[in-house]
């Protein structure tokens, strides 16, 4: 008898949620070891060895994280995340610009991070309107025009949605800002290291971006800021030293910005296979279980939309008892039961998804270490869970009977 | 996104392993009382059905749309009303239900929501044995809805 037979086997967890956030790279933690104990140095310190090398790495960083957006080095401020990129993005420019206007205009299905600042800046006396989005939860360029007016200073548009990972058309939206003269701020957390993102090209003025997304630690970001046509002007949101340009004081966190360079580049490297082995896989979860399962509907467009994401609704089935049914596999629910009022995702709604189907919702977000084995695995608890908790659905009762009163009906 | 409350302790998840009291009565039959609670656009919806008579209860089933929480209620709520005198399953308090299940605060609707269904089900069962003249005489009348 071997020995482990005698305990219960390890219980299998399989992580499927990249899009809340990612496992560090093993590859991005060796860059990041040496700058927690030799090369512990402050970037700021500068009658030392120990503070120029901390500064030499920052700036190589800073060097490698533009070029993977397309920027220059000096248009790259750190900050501790995607979440005080937008607030340092968003609050900084638009106070800045408020004498030339005191209008914006945000997506209606952004992150919190980016409507919650929307929100603060109303109570402020700046005006935000909500750009309506299609059912695959895409804005139309069409709709920004006629919503664009002259005191408009800033538009915000993400890159690629959280939930449903639908991709705005962020090039042809930074066009028009261009014309109109508007600022263009585009939270990129989910895009980035996942499809092409270049400020250039798309237009974009500023750009949040994050680490712990892309297989790099948690707690730092960065805001990329336009410096030429046009230089971007922004109150900072801290005060406390000069670093980053007065722009976000406090010391960097050196061994965090390693690591997030680090991990950008080995996603640039593996572009466009690792995307397409994520589409593969995605598209093999997504099969698998429609195969087995009726009643089952995707959200966010069926092309336009993040490699790795899979949000399907399972008809008469709750997602949070889902995810809970299946509690081996990590995944997202566009339900919660948290208090009694039970708002569903506000991204759901925005796309004109029914209450009911956005309260029967999972969300999958592949990364770069689940393997075909595991998907396989996933498909079958899913539909395991899915027809036991059908069992038990006084919904699922419902649409059997009408179904088979249907089939009755035809039969003359 | 919103993500599950963490707070689901053991004694949910083991109800919902090993789920019982799952299923449907006849609902036609005179002595089977049918009761929901809930809607499915607000993430759940219980139904709560009884069979008995006058002296009680002798069976209960549930389906359920919802979390976890509200599943282990409504199972919770149905092997309580067994056996029980149908005043007495009628004022099953939500808060021994959730002390059972362990349940936080923020859930406590789920056991209100369960136990508004067995109520509407024991409901409907005295109106159907009143409407069929009861077997028994002069016990329980008051009942009636």
């Amino acid at each position: 008898m071997r020995s482990d037979s005698r305990h219960e086997p390890a219980k299998r967890r399989i992580y499927m949620d990249h899009h809340a956030t990612t496992p560090v790279d093993p590859r991005v933690l060796q860059a990041m070891l040496p700058f927690f104990t030799e090369e512990f140095g402050n970037a700021a310190s500068r009658s030392h060895a120990f503070g120029w090398r901390a500064e030499e790495a920052v700036e190589k960083a800073r060097a490698t994280l533009a070029s993977c957006i397309g920027a220059r080095a000096p248009e790259i401020v750190f900050t501790s995340g995607a979440t005080e990129s937008d607030n340092l993005a968003l609050l900084g420019a638009a106070r800045m610009a408020s004498d030339r206007g005191k209008h914006l205009l945000a997506g209606s299905t952004e992150h919190p991070a980016v409507l919650d600042c929307c929100r603060h800046l109303q109570t402020e006396g700046f005006r935000v309107d909500y750009l309506p989005v299609d059912k695959t939860g895409r804005v139309s360029p069409d709709d920004l025009r006629a919503a664009l007016r002259p005191d408009t200073i800033l538009i915000t548009l993400m890159a690629a949605n959280n939930e449903v990972g639908t991709l705005h058309p962020v090039a042809e939206i930074g066009r028009i800002a261009k014309e109109r003269d508007v600022l263009f701020h585009c939270d990129a957390s989910q895009a980035v290291g996942k499809i092409p993102i270049d400020v250039e090209a798309m237009g974009i003025d500023l750009l949040s971006f994050t680490a712990h997304k892309l297989h790099g630690p948690k707690g730092i970001g960065a805001l990329y800021a336009r410096r030429k046509a046009p230089r971007v002007r922004m109150a900072p949101l801290l005060y406390g030293g000069g670093h980053e340009r007065g722009l976000r004081p406090g010391t960097l966190n050196v061994p965090g910005i390693v690591g997030f360079a680090e991990a950008c580049d080995l996603a640039r490297r593996a572009m466009p296979e690792e995307p397409q082995r994520l589409r593969a896989l995605r598209d093999r979860l997504h099969q698998g279980i429609a195969e087995q399962l009726e009643d089952v509907r995707l959200h966010g467009h069926p092309e336009l939309r993040l490699p790795n994401n899979l949000h399907l609704s399972f008809g008469c089935v709750e997602g949070e008892s889902l995810m809970m049914a299946m509690d081996d596999v990590a995944v997202s629910s566009g339900s919660a039961c948290t208090s009694a009022t039970h708002e569903p995702s506000h991204v759901l709604r925005a796309m004109g998804v029914s209450d009911e189907a956005a309260h029967s919702s999972l969300r999958f977000g592949l990364g770069r270490f689940n393997t075909a084995e595991e998907v396989d695995y996933v498909i079958g608890r899913v539909v395991e869970s899915v027809k036991k908790l059908r069992e038990i659905s006084p919904l699922y009762e419902l649409s059997l009977g009408e179904r088979t009163q249907a089939r009755a009906d035809r039969v003359p | 996104m919103p993500t599950a409350s963490p707070e689901i302790g053991a004694k949910v998840g083991l109800r919902c392993a090993r789920l019982s009291h799952a299923g449907s009565l006849d609902a036609s039959q005179g002595d089977v009382g049918s009761g929901s609670a809930g809607q499915a656009d607000t993430g759940e919806l219980v139904r709560i059905q009884v069979r008995g008579d006058r002296r009680g209860i002798r069976a209960a089933r549930f389906k359920a749309f919802g979390c976890t929480a509200t599943i282990a209620c409504a199972s919770l709520a149905s092997e309580w009303a067994e056996n029980r005198a149908l005043d007495e399953a009628g004022s099953i308090r939500a808060e021994d239900l959730a002390a059972a299940l362990d349940l936080p605060p923020a859930r406590l609707h789920c056991a209100a929501l369960a136990l508004e269904a067995l109520q509407a089900a024991i409901e409907d069962l005295r109106n159907k044995l009143g409407d069929e003249g009861g077997s028994s005489v002069n016990s329980d009348t008051g009942g009636k809805g």
